[in-house]
């Protein structure tokens, strides 16, 4: 029994550095982002396309939008 | 952007001169935009109506429509924003090559300003804190006043391929000058700086 309860407490103690280790890494990230205007000859007009996206390389959080 | 993406964040219509803003009836149709600024002007040319109609549309289907006007600023998230100077007045009234809206595109420090040469332009500047227009990138047609182009003072100047106006005054005051013929350009913005890809 006691023996039980000294193995359920480390693995509770392991489970627990890593979550702190998962939301270190996650905080820590770098989360700057980066706005990307595009300028594509449409003929007649332009249109651009603007995105912002994290430095990371995730998806987009803004935009796009396109201007004729 | 993936192919399998059918999403615009938001649209700008800004010119609605029938060959320019032909292409975005066929935008609306093929993504789905849950935001468009337009121009309270409109135009009687069967492509501009076609867009008009579009827009309707998706309007009834939840796209919400901001009319450009002076002062309205639209946070686009992460960061973004963008804030309209023109038309400062109600435009629904104007001629659509008159009433076309002209923006500023923020994000952090850098900004990109969107003219669209409207004829308006020559007193409109002369009412303004010239010290808001300042940006480190202009879309220009080339037509705006040299006043103009010294408030907005960007590092770089974009000229549409079709465009056949002059770049001296851009030349003059030592503004790098590009123009989109044959080739696509990206402007990177870390907030702090903008850098031609």
């Amino acid at each position: 029994m006691r023996m039980s309860a000294r193995i359920l407490g480390g693995v509770l103690l392991l489970l627990s550095v890593v979550t702190g280790l998962v939301w270190y890494a996650a905080l820590s990230e770098d989360h700057r982002g980066i706005l990307s205007v595009t300028f594509l000859d449409v003929g007649q007009g332009i249109a651009v396309f603007v995105e912002a996206l994290q430095v990371s390389g995730s998806s987009s959080t803004a935009g796009p939008m396109i201007r004729y | 952007m993936p192919f399998y993406d059918r999403s615009l964040d938001m649209i700008v219509a800004t010119a609605q001169a029938p060959q320019t803003i032909g292409g975005l009836t066929d935008v609306l149709s093929r993504y789905g935009v849950p935001s468009i600024i337009r121009s309270a002007a409109r135009s009687g040319a069967p492509q501009a109506q076609a867009f008009t109609t579009a827009v309707s549309a998706a309007e009834a289907h939840g796209t919400r429509l901001f009319i450009a006007q002076c002062g309205v600023i639209v946070d686009l998230g992460g960061g973004a924003k963008v804030e309209i100077f023109f038309p400062d007045r109600d435009a629904s009234a104007m001629p659509a090559e008159d009433g076309c809206p002209m923006f500023k595109l923020m994000f952090g420090k850098t900004s990109f300003f969107f003219s669209c040469g409207t004829p308006a332009i020559e007193t409109y500047v002369t009412t303004l804190d010239g010290s808001k227009l300042s940006s480190d990138v202009l879309l220009t047609t080339g037509d705006e006043p040299e006043i103009f182009a010294g408030f907005v003072s960007p590092q770089y100047a974009i000229f549409p391929c079709a465009s056949n106006a002059s770049s001296s005054v851009f030349v003059k005051l030592q503004i790098q000058v590009e123009s989109t013929c044959n080739r696509t350009m990206t402007f990177i913005s870390d907030g702090s700086s903008v850098q031609l890809q």
